[in-house]
């Protein structure tokens, strides 16, 4: 009725932790465990050398995987506050906790500019 | 890859140039030799998805990487000794301090307890649906 998500037992996020946050780290470690079996059955799928039969079968696989394993379900969040949109990738904190810390200058190489 | 036809061609010190059956002879025994793809006709092989790097490991650390080595590791990798989880400890500690002045959590109605939990067995597996609320 509902995909279950599977987060192991010893977690030890070391960020502000949030329901999004727990829920985003569980797709990453379905992501990171299923993944060579995805490359493997992509790989079936896009070798035209091999048995259309054969492809096709490895393309329903593919459909047929849980959808949270894919990779674009992963979203990155602020380790801060647990924010998902306004997320400055380099940093991977957002960006109201960004011009915070960047003012307090706990982020190396970042001022605040003035001209 | 393979080298291709026209590289080769570009090699060759006469501009006459030999025949195509020849031309492709040589490239296939140069990737037999140079142990590289022969493919003439450019078909998909997939060795494309092959060569891609696996992101898991990278993409499982973007939660503070470092940290996900914790007491409740220690305790699974070494069964025989003891650990203190510090943080766990005190949590505890505080619920047990709330409870003794009377700020616990609430106890639960019994009667409209009892008629959640069948109108959720009616429904289907309670387990997933926590599991799936997280």
């Amino acid at each position: 009725m509902f995909p279950t998500i599977g987060l192991s037992k010893a977690l030890n996020l070391g960020c502000h932790i949030n329901v999004h946050v727990l829920r985003d780290h569980a797709k990453r470690e379905a992501f990171a465990a299923a993944e060579q079996t995805r490359q493997a059955l992509r790989y079936i799928a896009q070798n035209t050398q091999l048995p259309l039969l054969q492809r096709t079968k490895a393309q329903i696989e593919l459909a047929l995987m849980n959808p949270n394993t894919r990779r674009m379900k992963i979203k990155n969040r602020c380790i801060k506050t647990g924010r998902g949109r306004g997320v400055l990738r380099n940093f991977r904190i957002c960006r109201y906790q960004f011009r915070l810390l960047g003012k307090a200058g706990d982020l190396p190489g970042v001022r605040k500019a003035n001209w | 890859m393979a080298t291709a036809i026209s590289t080769i061609v570009k090699l060759l010190p006469t501009k006459a140039l030999p025949s195509r059956e020849r031309l492709q002879e040589l490239a296939k025994t140069s990737a037999r030799i140079f142990s590289t793809t022969y493919n003439p006709h450019n078909l998909r092989t997939g060795n494309r998805v092959l060569r891609e790097r696996l992101k898991g490991p990278t993409l499982l650390d973007y939660y503070l990487p470092g940290r996900r080595f914790g007491v409740t590791d220690l305790r699974r990798h070494f069964p025989m000794l003891s650990f203190v989880d510090e943080e766990e400890r005190q949590r505890l500690q505080d619920v047990q301090s709330k409870k003794a002045r009377g700020k616990g959590a609430p106890k639960k109605k019994k009667g409209a307890n009892d008629k959640k939990k069948k109108a959720k067995v009616v429904r289907g597996s309670v387990e997933g649906y926590i599991r799936a609320k997280l």
